[in-house]
């Protein structure tokens, strides 16, 4: 029996209050009635426990079912007969819904990206790794002898395979183009899971340098180049002169490596034997049965063999293994990531919006739930109410925000369609977007609606009807303290929000200005591959630059500039410097590339030799071995030497490097946008003193460049018919493609910060006003006792203009520290410029005080006839 | 009268158990056990939660103190209303009317052997 009355429990209050003495004597009449019998009285306890359960449970289910529909409807009648509210109240939550999912939405496609490769998380990539050379410790490939001491030794894949990625120039019969693609092992593909759409794989086969040249083509090219002919497949091409079949077409919306798309097998040039040569990339899939850490270990005892058997090039190096996918997320998803916490900031401005909105609708219904308390209803079932209440707007604005986000993310589709954003990168509203949609909805509206659930129901009955009707909604003081600290709070997030905003605008502006003071506008760019074996020797390539360097220096109405990128000293090793002649190298004197320049070069870019001389034609191979250092560089020499005929070897390591003499300092150059940026130290030689290729090309010409353009590509074609001029862009072009997301960001940002400031004057003007509402007996008497128009505006105001102080001086603390994570993507940027801060600031009070205005004015023009009268 | 939405079993008995006298709950749960021939059990929380219910539905009623049989008994007792005493026959005549249509189908279907 003891039992049976703890089970009775389960049931509603209610029921058992009410029937409790009649179960219990039906209870023990059944036990009575089965006797003695162990099994039958067994029996009949088991049927009385199941029947409370089972009665208990559906009663339970059906009140609070019965009970959460009843306090919807009631919700929803409420909410039609203050459609006003409902409006301000779902809109503002909308707005904060719809920038949340919509950011969400683009960190989703970054962070959590669908692989195309099948069981792709057995996929890995496979790396040499080195914490003191090359770029301290990140994944760097492996040399072709190393690939194949991998292949035979490792046990946990079932097969590696090796890709080096390449820029080809197809031609004949299609016209010359520069395309980048791969070399790469037969069985690349088959290891990753994709097969082509058309023709064949390449095999183990193609891998013999005997095999006839054969390649792959991308989906897209496919497309472009042969209008997705199907025939194609049998035909030749040239790459890089060479004829080459076309044996397979690979599947659209695949790329491997990302940007790939042309494949060739690794016989298409003999790979070099040299093991410090890392420039294969590696993938394997795991055997069956071996984890992710067995396969690691295997490659790390692989590694200290090497290093044992070619101490020479595999000292200090280890081999990484790292699932395929690991590190698709850059940082452009770090950088939205940076943004969902910004958005993050506007959904808070519309929660605390949201809070003061319910807040003072509870204390406009303070009497009715004082009320509904004394007619019996218990506290849990009003705070029940208030938050179903909440819920039903929290649907109604959360479906808007979906809406609005849907918008968003086709508006942030068709906006970040650039080449720089890479193929897998799909946005889209899926699965995890919406959960994430439901989640903010429902947490926003929890939090909204638990806040004045509390104090609403607290009031006591005979508080809340002595207030009587008339002027009777008072705010109690805690809860005006409340609704101002949220509005004190929303102005802050607010602050941060459009500090945030400005210094990013600025420096958007810095990059959409002439950067450094170049003019960039008659600037053109492009790329001369110098693919093929014609111009592998140094000499002939020599030959090469120096008779085209003549041809394009007497196009007529353009300067033209050669250049080729050098790896110097300073690149990527932290152990590694320049070395100065009779002294030691100071930190921050090794620059990282030197540029070989044609002479025209400086006049072209815009750089100004400060002291010395430029280069000029008698800068010969033979002549004196010359260089011309940045002002960064000769200034971080200058502890060490006078920069001006010091001599230099840029690359010490290498045998025999030229000592070259220091014939002049030239301008900082401060055009890229680099993240992270700051002024790096650069070096300049005559291109006629280090030949090298791909060459870069700049034309500044003062009207169209077309012309310019077509005389540089005779120069060429004069020199070599199957060479092609590619990559042809504006260099503001191509500097506005360097900032593409600094500009999104900008935008972005200020999007959102207007938005947070839409909802803060909503915010402002209901505290405001209702505060007018509540004191309009107090104005009044004021008015009767003389004061004037103005000394009510500046009451109100004044008010308005503490919080503003409050928020403002929050605001200005937080966003010192929220600045700081917009981090790189400030380009350097101060992200505490007092200046931006003082505008963000400005225009903070200013929206308080028009927000502030119309309850003011309201104040100042009381009659306080009519107040008096009400008495 | 919506003759076609059959009554809950378990009300149809308690209101057939009600319909000769009035009874209490441990009354009501015998006869429907007497009704059934032993096949339906009214235990304790299901009998008193439906009767509840079907005092709310205005079928059966909950009788004074003074129209109590026994008055030293703290048992209640429960009896038919006008609207319960309907239902009932409603219920019976539903009963009726289903089971003439399965008898006239059976016999048609005889008739086609």
């Amino acid at each position: 029996m003891r039992v049976y009355r703890w089970l009775l429990r389960l049931l509603p209050g209610s029921f058992r209050a009410r029937q409790q003495a009649a179960l219990e004597d039906a209870a023990r009449e059944q036990l009575a009635a089965a006797g003695d019998a162990r099994l039958s009285r067994l029996r009949v306890a088991v049927g009385l426990g199941a029947d409370v359960v089972s009665t208990a449970s559906s009663l339970r289910t059906q009140a609070v079912l019965s009970a959460v529909v009843q306090d919807a409807r009631y919700a929803a009648r409420l909410l039609r007969r203050a459609p006003g509210f409902a409006v301000v109240a779902a809109l503002t939550l909308a707005i904060g819904i719809a920038s949340n999912t919509t950011v969400f939405s683009l960190v989703n496609a970054f962070y959590f990206v669908p692989s195309e490769f099948p069981d792709s998380n057995r996929l890995m990539n496979v790396s040499e790794t080195s914490p003191t050379k090359l770029c301290a410790g990140c994944g760097v490939g492996t040399s072709y002898p190393g690939y194949l001491d991998w292949r035979r030794r490792a046990q946990s894949f079932v097969s590696l395979e090796a890709y080096d990625e390449d820029a080809f120039v197809l031609s004949a019969p299609v016209t010359p183009e520069r395309v980048s693609g791969a070399r790469v092992t037969g069985g690349l593909f088959s290891v990753l899971g994709i097969a082509p759409v058309l023709g064949r794989d390449l095999n183990r086969n193609d891998d013999r340098p005997e095999a006839p040249p054969v390649m792959l083509l991308a989906y897209d090219l496919w497309q472009r180049l042969f209008a997705a002919d199907r025939e194609v497949i049998g035909r030749s091409v040239r790459v890089n002169g060479v004829p080459t079949q076309i044996v397979g077409v690979m599947p659209a919306r695949f790329g491997f490596p990302e940007r790939a798309h042309l494949w060739l097998p690794l016989s298409s040039a003999p790979p070099s034997t040299d093991r410090d040569d890392r420039r294969f990339g590696v993938v394997g899939r795991l055997r069956p049965g071996v984890t992710l850490d067995a396969a690691r270990a295997e490659m790390r005892t692989i590694a200290a063999s090497l290093a044992v058997e070619y101490p020479a090039s595999q000292m200090e190096w280890s081999i990484d293994v790292k699932r395929l996918g690991d590190d698709r997320v850059g940082t452009e998803g770090q950088a939205f990531a940076v943004m969902l916490g910004a958005v993050a900031l506007v959904l808070a401005v519309a929660c605390a919006n949201l809070a003061a909105l319910f807040l003072a609708r509870a204390t406009q219904r303070s009497r009715e739930f004082a009320v509904r308390a004394a007619l019996g209803a218990d506290r849990g079932r009003l705070v029940r109410q208030l938050v179903v209440e909440t819920l039903v707007i929290g649907a109604i604005g959360g479906a808007l925000g979906l809406m609005l986000a849907i918008q968003g993310v086709g508006l942030a589709r068709r906006g970040i369609a650039v080449p720089e954003v890479p193929y897998y990168i799909n946005f889209a509203i899926d699965w995890r977007v919406l959960v994430f949609c439901a989640a903010a909805t429902i947490g926003a509206s929890l939090l909204v609606g638990l806040l004045p659930a509390r104090g609403a129901t607290r009031r006591s009955l005979v508080d809340s009807l002595k207030q009587g009707s008339g002027s009777g909604r008072i705010t109690s003081p805690n809860q005006r303290r409340l609704r101002s600290s949220l509005v004190a709070g929303e102005l802050a997030l607010v602050l941060m929000l459009l500090s945030g905003a400005a210094v990013m605008g600025r420096t958007f502006l810095r990059f959409a200005e002439r950067p450094g003071g170049y003019d960039l506008d008659g600037l053109t760019l492009a790329q001369l591959p110098l693919a093929g074996s014609r111009f592998e020797n140094r000499d002939a390539l020599g030959a090469a630059l120096a008779d085209l360097t003549q041809r394009v220096e007497a196009i007529p109405g353009a300067q033209v500039a050669l250049s080729h990128i050098e790896f110097v000293a300073g690149f990527g090793r932290q152990d590694r410097s320049i070395r100065i002649e009779g002294a030691v190298t100071p930190a921050g004197a090794s620059p990282r590339f030197a540029f070989a320049i044609t002479p025209g070069y400086f006049a072209t870019q815009g750089l100004r030799v400060k002291s010395g001389r430029a280069f000029t034609a008698a800068d010969r191979a033979g002549s004196e071995p010359v260089a011309i250092v940045s002002q960064q560089m000769a200034d971080a020499m200058r502890p060490a030497v006078n920069p001006t005929g010091a001599r230099i070897q840029l690359r010490p390591d290498l045998p025999g490097d030229l000592w070259r003499v220091i014939v002049g300092i030239v301008s900082n150059y401060e055009g890229d946008p680099a993240p992270g940026r700051r002024v790096n130290p650069y070096v300049y030689i005559p291109l006629a003193q280090s030949a090298g290729r791909p060459v870069d090309v700049m034309v500044r010409t003062t009207g169209d460049s077309a012309a310019a353009i077509a005389a540089i590509r005779a120069a060429v074609s004069a020199l070599d018919p199957d060479q092609p001029l590619t990559n042809i862009r504006s260099a503001l072009e191509e500097h506005r493609r360097g900032y593409w997301f600094v500009g999104y960001f900008a935008v972005f940002y200020l999007t959102f910060a207007v938005f947070a400031l839409l909802l803060a004057i909503i915010g402002v003007y209901g505290v405001v006003s209702q505060t007018v509402g509540e004191r309009t007996r107090e104005f009044g008497i004021r008015a009767a006792l003389g004061a004037d128009r103005q000394r009510l505006y500046r009451l109100v105001l004044g008010r308005s203009l503490v919080l503003a102080a409050i928020g403002g001086a929050l605001g200005l603390a937080g966003s010192a520290f929220a600045t700081r994570l917009l981090g790189w993507l400030l380009f350097g940027a101060n992200p505490n410029d007092p200046r931006m801060l003082g505008a963000a600031l400005a225009t903070l009070i200013l929206t308080v005080l028009v927000a502030s205005y119309l309850p003011a004015r309201r104040a100042a023009r009381i009659d306080p006839v009519i107040v008096l009268r009400q008495e | 009268m919506a003759a076609s939405t059959p009554l809950k079993t378990h009300w149809f008995q308690i209101l057939l158990a009600l319909a000769g006298e009035d009874r209490h709950g441990s009354g009501i749960m015998r006869a429907v056990l007497d009704q059934t021939g032993g096949t339906l059990k009214l235990w304790p929380v299901m009998l008193y939660n439906s009767l509840e219910q079907m005092t709310e539905a205005g079928l059966i009623q909950e009788i004074g103190g003074s129209e109590r049989p026994t008055e030293s008994e703290r048992r209640r007792y429960y009896r038919l209303t006008r609207a319960g005493r309907r239902a009932l026959a409603d219920e019976a005549d539903r009963m009726a009317s289903l089971a003439k249509a399965a008898k006239a189908q059976l016999a048609t279907r005889r008739g086609d052997a």
